[in-house]
């Protein structure tokens, strides 16, 4: 980013917090997106997703005033990810299963993939993709928000350790733990890490 | 060997730079004599890859609400189109019901039409010394402009109802002709009369408007409300 760049942000960023809604919405509006990408990575595509980005989008402006960080992006995600996280705990309670068990230190690892050609290999890119998106799905949401904050939006293991209200030991844990769990999805599935 | 005497804990903070100092020398060090752990480097790694490789989804509408105050113009100009909507409405209504009686009073008018289409004739009629018998042709032939004449009005229009009398006995005792004649004059009366018609009295102009007006205003009022 350039630096006449980030001083139209700064700029932007000062004006919303006075009050200016039109730079609200031209700052949220540059990461649609990507909090959509977070939302629906962590509820599901769809309607669900669509209203936690929108419900932090609003609750964003409510608090437009307390917002003193340097970051607008890592205040928005915040937001967008503690929403996402209550939105799967309420479903979780409404469906009334029990809550995920405390798991503990050790970390499972699945034998790597043995070298080799092998006829099971994910044959495609593509059929990667859609096994990784299966493979995130079964990795537990507070694992999965902070893998999804670090592989996909950037965020450096501070950042993330604001954002989801955590010790930066837990985050380095989650982070980890996450991504072992979808290496052994894929593992499991026949993907031939090395080759990805 | 055991598990414990690898960093496999370390793995992914220091794929990411997340290490302090002597963290990563000491994983770095192991690396560089364990091809188990490199192989699961290497793995970490390209799961990440292709976790950052994913295709983005796109919601279906927008998500960023509207929070910016509307410009201070939008409610006047609301009130205003709602307004001009409704006398549109009026128009139209008082248009249409004017349009069905003057429509009543226009085939009244083409039914009387043809005596006072014979007026002109009636100064041709007096010009040739009141004659009592009417040709065809000066009844309804370019004559009235060749006739130069005295009698008033009134006479003329008595005249002109004699004349056409006369000429409507003639015309039944000679036949067709004079009949198709008239119908003929008939119709192109009557698209005249439609062509005259000014455009403000027409009644679809102000149902299209009061439609129009009725969209800006209901638009204008869903963008007004959003806000609050």
């Amino acid at each position: 980013m350039t630096s006449s760049a980030d001083a139209e942000l700064v700029a932007l960023i000062e004006r919303a917090r006075t009050g200016d809604g039109r730079a609200f919405e031209d700052l949220a509006r540059r990461e649609e997106r990507a909090l959509y990408r977070h939302a629906a990575r962590m509820v599901g595509p769809g309607p669900d997703a669509e209203d936690v980005v929108q419900d932090a989008f609003l609750s964003a402006w409510k608090s437009i005033r307390s917002f003193e960080g340097t970051s607008f992006r890592a205040w928005l995600f915040r937001i967008v990810t503690n929403r996402a996280l209550d939105r799967i705990r309420s479903r979780k309670r409404r469906a009334e299963l029990p809550l995920e068990p405390a798991v503990d230190d050790d970390v499972t690892w699945a034998e790597p993939a043995a070298p080799g050609p092998d006829p099971t290999e994910i044959a495609s890119g593509r059929e990667a993709l859609l096994v990784v998106e299966a493979a995130l799905e079964l990795v537990p949401e507070e694992q999965r928000a902070a893998l999804l904050l670090r592989d996909v939006e950037g965020f450096a293991y501070e950042e993330i350790a604001i954002m989801t209200n955590a010790e930066i030991g837990t985050v380095k844990s989650r982070i980890h733990r996450a991504r072992v769990s979808v290496r052994n999805t894929l593992i499991s599935r026949g993907w031939r890490g090395s080759g990805g | 060997m055991n598990s414990s005497d690898h960093p496999r804990a370390q793995l992914s903070a220091y794929l990411d730079g997340a290490l302090g100092e002597p963290e990563r020398v000491a994983v770095e060090g192991h690396l560089g004599s364990c091809a188990d752990c490199r192989l699961r480097l290497g793995e970490l790694r390209a799961t990440a890859s292709l976790i950052r490789s994913l295709p983005d989804p796109v919601p279906s509408r927008r998500l960023v609400p509207r929070v910016a105050a509307p410009p201070a113009w939008l409610a006047p100009l609301r009130t205003l189109t709602t307004l001009a909507s409704g006398v549109s409405v009026f128009l139209f209504l008082a248009t249409a019901l004017l349009a069905n009686v003057g429509g009543l009073a226009s085939s009244a008018g083409t039914a009387a039409a043809p005596a006072a289409s014979a007026a002109p004739a009636a100064p041709a009629v007096g010009g040739t010394g009141n004659a009592p018998a009417p040709t065809q042709r000066s009844a309804f032939g370019p004559v009235g402009a060749t006739s130069p004449t005295a009698l008033s009005a009134a006479d003329a229009a008595k005249q002109a109802t004699a004349a056409a009398s006369a000429n409507a006995e003639f015309a039944t005792s000679s036949g067709a002709p004079a009949d198709a004649v008239a119908a003929r004059s008939d119709t192109a009366r009557q698209a005249r009369a439609l062509r005259e018609t000014p455009a403000w009295q027409s009644p679809w102009l102000w149902l299209a408007l009061a439609i129009v007006t009725a969209v800006i205003a209901l638009g204008l009022q869903r963008r007004l409300r959003k806000v609050n």
